[in-house]
């Protein structure tokens, strides 16, 4: 493992395994994927993450980060 | 003449219809079918983003709120209360309500709801205020249970999802509506063609929940409005009061005033 490695944390996005850097935070990564949705909600471990803590909350080591939007239904 | 209104958890609708958003060809089409029905709730659902669809949940939800419809966010595809249960979390944020139409499924060849885990699927999200609108069988003992639970309305199938078979079990469903008088009953799935949807209104269930029978017409949009004006009908017949079977002919003609040699024919 190189030094550069340790920094980094492995984080299962929409079902796609990405690597990204130990402090990243929601907003972070949803300014990342360059997420334009008018509506979605933040999954993390199947339980929803609040939109005020965004900014504070930071993803770790295999959490699994979902963006949930609405699609049609019966 | 238009049918009395209802209330539905404490709002009050006119139309009695509620209508799937899934399966038409086109969202113009969609638009047009929901418009022609007007149906005042549509059914909608969720799912993980992948980075394809993130374009198409941005059209959708412009095309649903431009409808002005209240939403009713289902459970689809869940096989466990569990899944369900977190899948009407999500769908409480996701769309800023607490009404959620509860399926939990138990077995993938006819979509038959799980009643075990239904029922226990109910008991928690009511428990966490949701207004629980159950896609349920037409069990009369699960009924009452999901009733005592604190349901104020219930959605028993008519026939499996996507069938169009119509009221395959009428007796168990007017069973329901003479046993739970004071239950908000809406028939859904099953419901193929106009008249299905009139026999369960003249039964005296409240509404209705359909998608396929309208998605999947020729035309959707007068598909729409056929059983717009089919499940009026329905309502006003059973408003109206249908006057009971009887086993003998009965004239309709008075014989009052008829020539005398007709009298004592």
């Amino acid at each position: 493992m190189s030094s550069n490695d340790r920094h980094k944390i492995s984080v299962m996005v929409n079902g796609k395994v990405m690597s990204l850097d130990n402090d990243v935070s929601v907003l972070d990564l949803l300014q990342l994927l360059e997420i334009n949705n008018r509506r979605y909600v933040v999954v993390i471990n199947d339980e929803v993450s609040p939109k005020s803590m965004y900014g504070m909350t930071e993803l770790k080591q295999s959490d699994r980060f979902d963006i949930i939007s609405p699609i049609s239904g019966g | 003449m238009q049918a009395s209104s209802w209330n539905v958890y404490g709002m009050e609708l006119n139309s009695r219809l509620f209508i799937g958003t899934a399966l038409y060809p086109s969202p113009q089409v969609m638009l047009d079918a929901i418009k022609a029905s007007q149906s005042q709730v549509i059914t909608v659902s969720l799912r993980r983003q992948t980075s394809s669809s993130s374009d198409s949940g941005n059209k959708f939800w412009q095309l649903i709120q431009s409808l002005g419809c209240h939403l009713l966010p289902n459970t689809a595809g869940c096989y466990s209360a569990q899944e369900a249960i977190k899948t009407a979390r999500i769908a409480r944020e996701l769309f800023d309500t607490d009404w959620i139409k509860l399926e939990v499924l138990g077995d993938s060849y006819n979509l038959q709801p799980d009643p075990f885990a239904l029922v226990e699927a109910t008991k928690i999200l009511i428990d966490e205020g949701f207004k629980v609108f159950p896609y349920c069988t037409d069990d009369l003992v699960l009924c009452q249970k999901l009733a005592d639970l604190g349901c104020e309305v219930l959605m028993p199938w008519g026939a499996p999802i996507g069938t169009g078979r119509g009221l395959i079990n009428p007796y168990a469903l007017e069973t329901l509506r003479k046993r739970l008088p004071d239950l908000t009953l809406l028939v859904d799935a099953g419901i193929g063609k106009p008249s299905d949807a009139v026999q369960a209104m003249e039964l005296g269930f409240d509404g209705i929940l359909l998608n396929t029978a309208v998605a999947e017409a020729l035309d959707p949009a007068k598909m729409a409005d056929a059983f717009s004006q089919a499940i009026n009908a329905g309502r006003l017949a059973y408003e109206a009061g249908v006057m009971p079977k009887r086993d003998i002919a009965k004239p309709s003609t008075p014989t009052l005033d008829q020539p005398i040699w007709q009298q004592y024919d």
